[in-house]
C-alpha cells in the first residue's frame, strides 16, 4: 500500500510532462518518417545525391555511412535526431532529480521519509517512473514511425526492424537516468542533481562526436555511453548487438544499486 | 509511567559544529514535553534523529515505530500543485493507517471542504501550518513530534491548537515539541528539557525548573541604604538611591526578608519565578 502510494504520488508528478513528451516525440518522429519516406527522397538517386553534397569528414563524426546508407538507413537517423535525444535527455535527467534530491532540496522528502517508507522503496519509485516513462516515449517514437510507414504502404519496410533501435535508446538513456539517479541520491538539492546528470549527459555526447572526428582520439569512445547505439547498423543488421545490451544493463544495474545504496546511507 | 521515547549519550556533527554532545533524555508516555532552545541549540537535529532522516554519530535512542510517530517538520514544505485534501490522503496512505482524527482535527482547526479542495500553492503560511498539524495528526499517533508547531498561527488559531494539545493529552498521546516561544511551553508543557549548543542544561517539570530558578526581588525604601549590605543574598542588579534590585536563590530568600525588616522597608516585590528567567539565565 505504501509502495503503490510512492508510485502513485510518481504518476501524479510526472505525467503530465510524459504525455507531451509522448505525443511530441510520436508526431516529430511521423513527420520526419514522412519526409524521409516521401517520393522525392526514394526517387532512385536523390538520397545518394544528397549524401554526396556533405562532406565526409562530417558524415563521419555524425556517424553515417555513406555507403550502405538505404531509405530505412535514413530512417534509423531520426531515432539520434537531437528532438529525439533533448525530450529523452529531459527525461532522464530530470525524473531522478525531481525524485530524490529535488524533495529533499524541497523539504517534502521529510515528510515521506520520516514515515514507514523504507529508503530503498524511495529510489525504486523513482527508478520505476524513469524506466517507464522511457519506455512509453520510445514506444511513441516507434509508433510515430509506424504509423507513417503504414501511411506510405507502397514502401517495402517493415517497422518492425525498428523495434530492436528503439530497445537501444531505451537502454541508452534508461543508463544515463540510472547515472542521473546516482547523482541525485548524493545532491543536495535537485538544481545541483539536474546540473550533474545533465552535465555528464553533454559531455558523454561531445564524447561520442570527438572519437569519430580523428583517429587518433577514437579511444574517447570507451568513456562515453552514445557510442553502444550504431542506429544505421542496428536497423542494417535487424539485432541488438550483445556487447550494447550487457554495457547498458550493467550501467542500469550498478549505477541503480548504487543510489539505492548512497540514499540508505545518507543524512536528508 | 515509561518511556516513549528515550536518547542516550547521542552526539551528531556537522563538520566542525558540534550540533549534539552527549544528549540523554527521556519522554515519558502521555507527557507533554517541551523541548526549549534558541535556534541553532540541536532542537531540530535531536527530533531529526529520532525520525531516522539523519543518523547520529554516537548514542542510541528509542521511539515507536514509525507507524505511530505523527511529525511535523520545522521547516514545512508541502506539494504545491496538490490539493490540501490530495496531501492528507497521500501522507495517510504513507502512513499505513486509517487516518482516524482527520474529521477531528480538520473541525478544530478549522480546515473546511472548500480550503481542501484548493491547491496548495493558493494557501497562507497560517493555512499550511494547520495542514501540517492535521497530517501529522491524522493518523492516531502513539508520539507526536512537532517541531516549532505554532508557527504562523494566529493567536486565535494558536488557542485551537493549545485545545487540540489538550485533547490529544486527554486521548494519552506522547508529545514532544520543540519551541522557543516561552510562554507557550510554560502553558502547555508537563515537563521541560533546556537545549544549548547540543548540550542538555535543564530538565524537569516545568514548576521544578521554575523553582530552581533565582527569583526577582524588588526592594523601595523609605530613605537611602547601604546596597553592598545585601550582596551576600544574591546578585544586586540594579540600586537606585532608596530602590535595590536582586536575583535570590530560593534558599536565600528567607534571610533576605529578615534582613529587610531590619532595614526602612517602604515596599517589597518578590516575583515569582519565571520559565523566561531560567531560559534567560541559560542561554545569557
Amino acid at each position: 500500500m505504501r509502495f503503490s502510494a510512492l508510485m502513485s504520488h510518481q504518476v501524479r508528478r510526472y505525467r503530465a510532462v510524459l504525455v507531451v513528451l509522448a505525443l511530441g516525440l510520436a508526431l516529430f518522429l511521423y513527420i520526419s518518417s514522412m519526409i524521409a519516406t516521401s517520393p522525392e527522397m526514394t526517387r532512385g538517386g536523390a538520397l545518394e545525391a544528397m549524401l554526396a553534397l556533405v562532406p565526409r569528414g562530417m558524415l563521419k563524426v555524425l556517424g553515417i555511412d555513406p555507403a550502405t546508407m538505404t531509405t530505412a538507413g535514413l530512417l534509423s537517423l531520426s531515432y539520434v535526431h537531437p528532438f529525439v535525444l533533448l525530450a529523452a535527455g529531459v527525461w532522464a535527467a530530470r525524473i531522478p532529480s525531481g525524485s530524490l534530491a529535488g524533495e529533499v532540496g524541497a523539504g517534502t522528502m521529510d515528510l515521506v521519509a520520516s514515515r514507514p517508507v523504507a529508503r530503498w522503496q524511495i529510489v525504486a519509485s523513482a527508478a520505476i517512473t524513469l524506466y517507464a516513462g522511457m519506455a512509453i516515449l520510445m514506444t511513441a517514437v516507434w509508433s510515430g514511425m509506424a504509423i507513417a510507414l503504414g501511411d506510405r504502404g507502397e514502401l517495402d519496410i517493415s517497422p518492425f526492424r525498428f523495434l530492436p533501435l528503439a530497445a537501444a535508446q531505451f537502454l541508452l538513456f534508461a543508463a544515463l537516468g540510472s547515472l542521473a539517479l546516482l547523482c541525485s541520491s548524493l545532491a543536495r538539492h535537485g538544481g545541483e542533481a539536474l546540473s550533474w546528470s545533465v552535465g555528464i549527459m553533454a559531455v558523454m555526447f561531445a564524447l561520442d562526436f570527438i572519437s569519430r572526428s580523428r583517429e587518433s582520439l577514437a579511444f574517447l569512445r570507451w568513456a562515453t555511453l552514445f557510442t553502444w547505439v550504431k542506429p544505421q547498423e542496428i536497423v542494417a543488421t535487424g539485432s541488438l548487438p550483445a556487447g550494447t545490451v550487457g554495457v547498458l544493463l550493467l550501467v542500469c544495474v550498478a549505477a541503480t544499486g548504487g543510489a539505492l545504496v548512497a540514499f540508505g546511507r545518507r543524512d536528508l | 509511567m515509561g518511556a516513549v521515547l528515550s536518547l542516550h549519550g547521542v552526539s551528531k556533527r556537522y563538520g566542525k559544529v558540534q550540533a549534539l554532545e552527549d544528549l540523554t533524555l527521556e519522554v515519558l508516555e502521555g507527557e507533554v514535553f517541551g523541548f526549549l532552545g534558541p535556534n541553532g541549540a540541536g532542537k531540530t537535529t535531536t527530533i531529526r534523529i529520532v525520525l531516522g532522516l539523519i543518523s547520529a554519530d554516537r548514542g542510541g535512542f528509542s521511539a515507536p515505530p514509525r507507524e505511530l510517530i505523527g511529525y511535523l517538520p520545522g521547516e514545512l514544505a508541502l506539494w504545491p500543485e496538490r490539493t490540501g485534501a490530495e496531501t492528507l490522503g497521500l501522507l495517510a496512505r504513507l502512513s499505513g493507517r486509517p487516518p482516524l482524527w482527520r474529521e477531528r482535527l480538520l473541525g478544530s482547526l478549522e480546515l473546511d471542504e472548500g480550503a481542501l479542495r484548493r491547491r496548495v500553492r493558493t494557501y497562507s503560511d497560517g493555512m499550511k501550518q494547520k495542514l501540517g498539524l492535521v497530517q501529522a495528526l491524522q493518523c492516531a499517533p502513539r508520539l507526536a513530534v512537532l517541531d516549532e508547531p505554532t508557527k504562523g498561527l494566529d493567536p486565535l488559531m494558536q488557542q485551537s491548537f493549545y485545545a487540540v494539545l489538550e485533547e490529544l493529552r486527554n486521548d494519552g498521546v506522547t508529545v514532544f515539541f520543540s519551541s522557543h516561544i516561552l510562554t507557550e511551553v510554560e502553558r502547555v508543557s508537563d515537563r521541560v528539557g533546556m537545549i544549548r549548543s547540543g548540550r542538555l542544561v535543564a530538565l524537569g517539570g516545568v514548576d521544578e525548573v521554575r523553582r530552581a530558578q533565582r527569583r526577582r526581588v524588588r526592594a523601595a525604601f523609605a530613605e537611602p541604604v547601604d546596597a553592598a549590605s545585601l550582596c551576600s543574598f544574591g546578585e544586586v542588579i540594579s540600586r537606585d538611591g532608596t530602590a535595590v534590585e536582586l536575583l535570590v536563590s530560593q534558599a536565600e530568600l528567607p534571610a533576605l526578608i529578615a534582613r529587610l525588616g531590619m532595614l526602612p522597608l517602604a515596599d517589597l516585590e518578590v516575583e515569582p519565578p519565571r520559565l523566561e528567567d531560567a531560559f534567560l539565565e541559560y542561554y545569557r
